[in-house]
């Protein structure tokens, strides 16, 4: 009989500690570098760029690295005066994606007043589908991460009411798959990252009671490999991200403490590079924000006090929700 | 070996082709629809900065596969090609500047290559690193089971080492663009978004803005967008741009089909471009090719969620059921732990096939041989319990799955997933109040404790967790059948 699974080896050189004055000085360099091809070539995405770098960097206590007022002046250019959505850098056309991204940003600032607001609303109340399912923009791409985007977005801008919440439930509902987890669309695999936004959607929507709590949770714990590192599905390869999409959504049914919080830690503080600084998927991979901020978001869930704390529905710093007076629901049982 | 060895002599001849070739590839020449696979020439085009996109896309799609609900991050190992800044065998920073670095690549490849090392993924590429033909590559690809990719990262990497720029002609030299203005690209302010373009790039998508601003709907756009594309396959402005184009042109999509295929070929983890495809299946009202397309996919990797999220689009929306069981068969057959293939399984029961009796009966025949075989396997036994959900006598009334379940447990087998299927079963008996030699609370206790102590120490709390449940309805059971005792206990 074979115990054996896809994982990694943690190697005794890994980092033990954590390297926050890497990190930040890793993401304050990482706009900066006029050279930096990637930064070229994550265009199409720069909005989320921006938003893991702002929050990691929130997280740390770090944010006057950033140049906040340069930010705020680039989401009002990438807003779309037509159609009200968001697009991920200045000329792409709008998506629910960057415009939740950009929402997060201004939420963090406290300056939802950079945009038209309604606009937003707009934007994304007409992504809405007869299903109650949302698109990610007018091409028709239909996904629950959108409808955890449209839900998010909304609730960050008090405007839940412009949507069919009871449909958007129904719709993430009909993802429910026979293991208890949740895919993409309805009949799609169970996957930790898109446990994450329906589970955040049924947060916000405060519909947590329809999951069947134990269940899921019980395959998110599955999650964890001896290495104390998290997949995203049975038989894939640990990933630091997963820190975040596992935790959180165990931290939301409440069951956070059902996984090994000392081994996935170690795990987490190997995915450090002690030289560049940031984290990556995998110890000894190469480093990026987007790694970087899960890395540090997994740490808070995991407790520890040198960063501020995270929301676990939002992954906005919790002292963020606290000022927008936003409740999402946490499991009780 | 013979795999490395193929692949290094592979991207020897091209790059000599590549070479050799590259000039006739000008772009006159160039066959819009059919350039695409057979790209090596081509890509060998891009500068130094350039290519990397292509790469850039195969790199995420691999080494760095980054599907978050939010976004696909690509990774890039550019830092290697920064000869300056190596500090103690990592290279801080990256970008794919300057011409030809032979010497730097060598330089740093050693790195690279530990980092390959620490991957999961295929020592052929390692040795391309080694090899420093841009070894970049580390990327490292997609491993293993990607010959096909290996090969074209290898390619692409080879050849634009040894060609340069000599066919790339720029569109602002080009005679039938000098009526339209490239239009640069707004930064917005500095710093945040400061965007170091390459001269392709600029070149590129400088064009592209001036399409895009003046709404050119024409051959010579949807040339560029193809342009535009290979440079930034995840570029969705690109994509929907060139659905306006081919919309209003009016142009023959069967090719457009062709040409989607082979970049899904090369960036088969790529939201935009499983989307183009199915837009187009949509407006032809043609599924034909979708199920080889997406089992081409699953065969390089059989996990893919892009591939399996449009196989079951097409299935679904076209009625394509018919020989899906067989497919499925086959990849549980090749991976009895593929996942994705024990959730298609389901989908094909849930959506066709219907949860009668016999059909019950017959999966959970099916399922319990594939446990047979490997006992471990979270994935059957998922599958095991969903199709129990459709079983009116539930988990614990079939007694060919109860009986399975203590054979194994007899013939000395403690997967935590046995067990924890055993504890269903009891959790389910107590329920109903059909607690029996096997199925009570005292086993459930000592299976948890089991598991807690013994065979899944990680989530021994979890388990004690469980563990409570059952004590407490042992002591209930207790309370029950003699109340006097417990009362004198207390």
């Amino acid at each position: 009989m074979s115990f054996t699974k896809k994982d990694v080896v943690l190697t005794d050189d890994r980092p033990k500690t954590l390297l926050l004055q890497k990190h930040s000085d890793y993401l304050a360099g990482y706009g900066l570098n006029k050279d930096d091809f990637e930064y070229c070539m994550t265009e199409y995405l720069r909005m989320s760029g921006i938003y893991w770098t702002v929050t990691a960097m929130e997280l740390m206590g770090q944010s006057f690295r950033m140049p906040k007022e340069e930010i705020i002046e680039f989401i009002s250019s990438c807003q779309d005066s037509e159609s009200g959505g968001i697009s991920a850098s200045i000329g792409h056309d709008p998506h629910m994606l960057y415009t939740l991204s950009a929402v997060q940003i201004l939420a963090i600032y406290d300056r939802l007043d950079a945009i038209d607001v309604e606009g937003v609303v707009r934007f994304v109340k007409a992504m809405q589908q007869e299903d109650g399912s949302f698109f990610g923009d007018k091409w028709g791409e239909v996904d629950t991460r959108f409808s955890f985007c449209a839900v998010m977005c909304l609730s960050l801008l008090h405007r839940l009411d412009a949507i069919n919440v009871n449909k958007a439930v129904e719709f993430v509902l009909s993802c429910m798959n026979f293991d208890g987890g949740f895919g993409s669309k309805p009949g799609s695999e169970s996957h930790a990252g898109l446990i994450y936004c329906c589970v955040g959607t049924l947060s916000i929507c405060r519909r947590m009671d329809a999951l069947r709590a134990d269940e899921l949770a019980w395959w998110l714990c599955e999650r964890q490999l001896p290495s104390g590192g998290l997949n995203g599905r049975p038989e894939k390869l640990p990933d630091l991200c997963y820190s975040w999409w596992v935790m959180s959504s165990l931290t939301m049914l409440n069951r956070i403490h059902w996984v090994d919080k000392k081994s996935l830690e170690q795990f987490i503080l190997a995915c450090q590079d002690a030289e560049t600084g940031g984290f990556s998927d995998r110890p000894g991979d190469i480093t990026d924000p987007f790694h970087t901020l899960f890395g540090l978001t997994g740490l808070s869930l995991l407790g520890n006090t040198n960063i501020k704390a995270v929301n676990p529905t939002y992954c906005l710093p919790q002292e963020t929700i606290d000022r927008l007076r936003l409740e999402p629901q946490v499991l009780h049982i | 070996m013979f795999l490395k060895v193929v692949l290094l002599a592979c991207v020897a001849s091209v790059c000599q082709a590549g070479g050799l070739l590259a000039p006739a590839y000008g772009y006159g020449a160039w066959n819009p629809y059919n350039n695409y696979p057979a790209q090596p020439a081509i890509a060998s085009q891009h500068s130094n900065i350039l290519r990397s996109p292509f790469n850039l896309g195969q790199i995420s799609t691999y080494s760095k596969a980054i599907d978050t609900p939010f976004s696909s991050v690509r990774k890039s190992d550019v830092r290697v090609s920064n000869p300056g800044v190596a500090i103690g065998g990592f290279a801080p920073a990256y970008h794919g500047l300057a011409a030809p670095l032979a010497p730097a690549y060598h330089g740093v490849a050693a790195p690279l290559v530990s980092h390959v090392g620490v991957s999961p993924y295929g020592a052929p590429v390692a040795k391309v690193a080694t090899g420093g033909l841009l070894g970049v590559a580390y990327s490292a690809a997609p491993a293993v089971s990607h010959m096909t990719y290996t090969n074209g990262l290898g390619l692409a990497y080879a050849c634009e080492f040894v060609d340069n720029d000599v066919a790339w002609v720029p569109y602002k030299q080009r005679p039938e663009w000098i009526d339209v203005t490239p239009v640069p690209e707004n930064d917005g302010p500095k710093p945040v978004v400061v965007i170091a373009h390459s001269e392709k790039f600029e070149d590129v998508y400088g064009y592209f803005r001036a399409v895009l601003k003046s709404n050119e709907k024409s051959e010579r756009a949807l040339q560029l967008t193809k342009d535009a594309v290979e440079l930034n396959p995840a570029n969705y402005t690109v994509w929907q741009y060139r659905r306006d184009i081919l919309k209003a042109l009016g142009t023959d999509l069967q090719p457009e089909l062709e040409y989607v295929e082979s970049v899904i070929t090369h960036s088969p983890k790529n939201y935009q471009v499983w989307h183009h495809r199915r837009v187009l299946v949509e407006w032809l009202q043609d599924p034909s090719e979708e199920l080889d397309l997406t089992a081409d996919a699953l065969i390089l990797d059989p996990k893919n969620y892009h591939a399996w999220q449009h196989r079951q689009w097409a299935i679904k929306t076209f009625g394509l059921y018919e020989h899906e069981m067989d497919f499925v068969d086959n990849l549980i057959n090749l991976d009895v732990r593929n996942n994705s293939a024990w959730n298609q399984r389901y989908f094909v029961m849930n959506n066709h096939l219907g949860w009668s009796d016999m059909n019950i009966q017959k999966e959970i025949c099916y399922t319990m041989e594939k446990i047979k075989f490997v006992k471990n396997n979270e994935s059957a036994w998922n599958y095991l319990r969903g199709l129990l959900l459709h079983d009116k006598r539930g988990l614990s009334g079939n007694c060919v799955v109860t009986g399975f379940c203590e054979e194994l447990y007899k013939n000395q087998c403690r997967s935590p997933f046995l067990l924890a299927f055993i504890l269903d079963i009891c959790d389910e008996a107590i329920k109903k109040e059909e607690i029996g030699v096997f199925h009570n609370p005292t086993r459930g206790v000592s299976l948890c404790e089991d598991l807690a102590t013994k065979y899944d120490k990680i989530r021994s709390k979890y388990w004690n967790y469980v563990c409570e449940k059952f004590r407490k309805a042992r002591d209930e059971l207790a309370a029950k059948e003699d109340p006097e005792k417990v009362e004198r206990t207390i």
